[in-house]
């Protein structure tokens, strides 16, 4: 804003009608008759608007309170009870499929007890399992064998060597350790999340019974009329 | 319940279930709240409806009530009533928007012929601005409130007030300029001084 022979805008002069202008633009309303002018009209025109007299009443507004509260809200759980109850239904739904599922796919052979002794079992408790695996000499006793078998079994290196190539060929009888403890970890974590979801789902279903069927029933409210 | 109450006071006492204490309220505001609605809707029959409906929303909503300024609270909810009417006189052009009547109260001593006719004029005046800026002269210039309380009741910043205020004066002044009695009586009632009206006449003359 320049001041001086630059006239204050309308929209300025409008607002200083009501407000005390500061030093520069009363200095310049001193000053400038046009503007000074266009400022006394906003005066009288807010002085004007101030004295326009209130409309008279048609009547008294005052009401009875007690003749409205039937109109008063009707609570939350009257107002989503129909989505309460959906939700409760579904929750319902999906807690029997789950339930079905866990006694389908979980099977009585595969209890935890179980699988946290196969768990606690380390490669170190496997070795006397895999000692007891016959040496050829041992697999051979009271046979008829080979007679290279049989010079193998009368050295006593060529045993001990013949014993490792031996004990290293012949398969275990089951997973190695590490792969069985991936695997039930795992189903340790399927579990978890089953028997999870099994609880929410049974206390979303509680609640939304209680909620939407059971306190609709017991705490019907009087009138669920909204306001207009 | 006495006029010295504070309405935090009767605000309190309502919520416990005084009802004349609520009433006493009601009685307190009913004129502010009716005017303004008048003013805004151009029609006193929408009016009172708005004004009920809003100590009743008001009485009902009581609980929800955490201000400490009930004037500005149960104003603004009359006048997001009277918006929700203008929209719909918007949608439903076959529901005309009239004027404001002028009708004043009986117990209001008899006016000057000239300031009849000023209020006309202002009230003609007023009618024609926007509803958003109608609102805030009808609070400010009007009513008396401060930036601060219209800025609640409208729900805007005390900027967009002081904005629309400016814009709606400037539309006022030229209603009244564009009718020379409107002038004249604006200086008959001592509210423009004769310079300044001489002053309006020039320029009037300069544009012609």
């Amino acid at each position: 804003m320049t001041l001086g022979t630059d006239h204050l805008s309308d929209e300025q002069l409008a607002l200083l009608a009501t407000e005390v202008p500061e030093p520069p633009l009363a200095a310049h309303l001193e000053s400038c008759p046009d503007c000074r002018a266009r400022w006394q009209e906003y005066q009288a025109l807010v002085s004007a608007l101030r004295t326009l007299p209130r409309p008279a009443l048609p009547r008294d507004f005052v009401f009875d309170p007690q003749s409205v509260v039937r109109l008063r809200s009707a609570p939350w759980w009257w107002r989503y009870r129909f989505p309460i109850r959906v939700a409760t239904l579904l929750a319902a739904t999906f807690l029997v499929l789950l339930v079905t599922s866990a006694l389908v796919l979980v099977p009585p052979s595969t209890q935890p007890n179980e699988r946290v002794t196969g768990v606690a079992r380390s490669p170190a408790a496997a070795v006397p399992t895999m000692h007891a695996t016959p040496t050829l000499a041992e697999a051979g006793a009271g046979e008829e064998v080979a007679p290279a078998v049989q010079a193998l079994a009368a050295s006593p290196a060529a045993a001990t060597e013949g014993t490792t190539t031996a004990q290293t060929t012949v398969p275990p009888s089951s997973l190695p350790p590490e792969e069985h403890e991936t695997s039930l970890r795992l189903g340790a974590a399927g579990r978890f999340v089953l028997y999870g979801a099994i609880a929410v789902l049974t206390i979303v279903t509680v609640l939304g019974l209680v909620i939407g069927f059971l306190l609709p029933l017991v705490r019907r409210p009087q009138q669920s009329t909204h306001l207009p | 319940m006495g006029t010295s109450d504070t309405d935090a006071s009767l605000v309190a006492a309502a919520r416990s279930g005084d009802q004349a204490a609520f009433a006493a309220l009601v009685q307190r505001y009913q004129g502010l709240v009716f005017a303004v609605c008048v003013r805004l809707l151009g029609d006193r029959d929408a009016a009172e409806d708005i004004v009920q409906e809003a100590f009743i929303r008001a009485y009902l909503s009581l609980d929800r009530f955490r201000g400490t300024n009930f004037r500005s609270w149960v104003l603004r909810i009359a006048h997001n009533a009277a918006l929700d009417h203008l929209r719909a006189a918007r949608r439903h052009p076959h529901l005309p928007l009239e004027r404001a009547p002028e009708q004043r109260s009986q117990s209001e001593p008899a006016l000057q012929v000239e300031q009849h006719g000023l209020i006309a004029a202002l009230e003609t005046a007023l009618a024609a601005l926007p509803p958003e800026q109608r609102a805030v002269v009808v609070l400010v210039d009007v009513e008396g409130l401060a930036y601060e309380e219209a800025a609640e009741v409208l729900g805007i910043p005390v900027g967009t007030v002081k904005s629309r205020l400016a814009r709606a004066r400037v539309r006022l002044r030229a209603s009244l300029e564009a009718d020379p009695r409107a002038r004249e009586l604006l200086v008959l009632t001592g509210r423009l001084p004769h310079d300044v009206e001489s002053a309006g006449h020039e320029r009037a003359s300069d544009a012609e």
